[in-house]
C-alpha cells in the first residue's frame, strides 16, 4: 500500500509538472525527450563521480593506515556526503561541458 | 573522447535508474540479501565471540552493537558456552567493549565469564586478537555473533585463523521490507558487504 501511494505521488506530481510546463510556461513537447535524456546523462555522471569519490576515499583511508598516521574505516566511503558532493560535481561538470560546446 | 564520455554517462545513468527502480519496487534487494546469508549453527562452543560495531563518544552503543551484545548474552544464558568475548574499540573516552560488558553484567552475566578486547579496529584485527586470546587456552570452537550480512566474511576469516565456527547471525535490518526506502537500505547493505568481500578476496584474505 505504501509503495502504491508513493508511486501515485510520483506519477501525479510528474503529470502536474508536465501540465505546468505545457500550458503555463508553453514549453514545446518535443524538448521533453531531450530533457529526459539530459537527466539520464546527469544521473550517470553523478554515479560515475560517486564511484570515483568512493574509490579515492578508500585509497586515502588505506594510505593513512599504511603510513601509520591513524585509523580510518573503509566504511567512511559510504558516508552520505559523497553522493551529495558527486551530484554537485556532476551539475558543474555538465554545465561546463554544455557551455563549452555552445561557445565553440 | 567527448562522445565516449557521453556514451559512458548515458549507460551509467540508464543502468543506475534501472537498478534504482528495480530495487525500490521489487523484491530484488531481498533476494540478493538472502543470497549473502549464512544459516545459524547448532550446538555448544568453547566461547561466544561478539564482534564489534560502534559506540558514540558519549558511550551509546549503535543498533548493531546493541543487538549483537544481547544475542551473545542470550546465548551465554542458554548455556551454549561458558565465556563471552566482547569486542569493540574506543571512541573518545568511551570503549565499546566496556560499555557492552557493563550491559551484559546488568543482564545477569557473571563478571568472570566476560573477556574484553578493545584494540581491534577491523574484522581482520578482531580475528587476530581473538586468536591470541582463545587459541592458547585451547578454546577453538567459537559461537560467532555478528550481523547476518557480515557473517560470511567473518566466518571465513575466523576459520582461516584456525577456529571452528558456529555461526550465530544477528538480524540488523528488516528483511520483509514494506517501503521503497527499506528495500533500498537492503540493497545498500548488499553493495557495501559485496564490496568488502570483493576487497578481501582480491587481497587473498579469504
Amino acid at each position: 500500500m505504501n509503495t502504491i501511494l508513493l508511486l501515485a505521488v510520483a506519477c501525479g506530481s510528474s503529470f502536474i509538472l508536465w501540465l505546468v510546463g505545457r500550458r503555463w510556461l508553453r514549453l514545446p513537447s518535443a524538448a521533453l525527450a531531450a530533457a529526459l535524456t539530459s537527466a539520464v546523462d546527469l544521473i550517470g555522471t553523478t554515479l560515475l563521480f560517486w564511484l570515483f569519490n568512493v574509490t579515492l576515499c578508500s585509497a586515502l583511508a588505506l594510505a593513512v593506515r599504511g603510513l601509520r598516521l591513524g585509523f580510518v574505516s573503509l566504511y567512511l566511503g559510504s558516508d552520505a556526503l559523497l553522493p551529495a558532493v558527486a551530484l554537485l560535481q556532476a551539475l558543474v561538470f555538465e554545465a561546463w561541458r554544455r557551455h563549452s560546446s555552445a561557445s565553440s | 573522447m567527448l562522445r565516449t564520455w557521453s556514451w559512458l554517462c548515458r549507460a551509467a545513468g540508464t543502468i543506475g535508474l534501472a537498478v534504482f527502480w528495480l530495487a525500490a519496487l521489487t523484491p530484488l534487494s531481498r533476494w540478493l540479501y538472502e543470497a549473502m546469508l549464512v544459516a545459524p549453527g547448532q550446538g555448544a562452543a568453547d566461547a561466544i565471540v561478539v564482534l564489534g560495531s560502534a559506540v558514540s563518544e558519549d558511550a551509546v552503543l549503535d543498533g548493531p552493537s546493541l543487538r549483537r551484545t544481547i544475542a551473545g548474552t542470550l546465548a551465554l544464558r542458554e548455556g551454549r558456552a561458558p565465556t563471552l568475548v566482547l569486542l569493540g574499540c574506543p571512541r573518545g573516552q568511551a570503549v565499546e567493549a566496556e560499555v557492552r560488558a557493563e550491559l551484559a553484567r546488568g543482564l545477569g552475566v557473571a563478571p568472570e565469564a566476560i573477556l574484553m578486547e578493545a584494540r581491534a579496529l577491523t574484522t581482520r584485527q578482531e580475528t587476530d586478537r581473538v586468536a591470541h586470546l582463545l587459541l592458547p587456552r585451547g578454546q577453538k570452537r567459537v559461537l560467532l555473533v555478528t550481523g547476518e550480512c557480515h557473517m560470511w566474511r567473518a566466518r571465513a576469516l575466523f576459520q582461516r585463523a584456525g577456529f571452528e565456527v558456529v555461526p550465530c547471525p544477528v538480524r540488523e535490518l528488516p528483511m520483509i521490507a514494506t517501503s521503497p526506502e527499506q528495500r533500498l537500505s537492503l540493497l545498500w547493505q548488499v553493495a557495501r558487504e559485496g564490496a568488502a568481500r570483493a576487497m578481501h578476496r582480491a587481497l587473498g584474505r579469504i
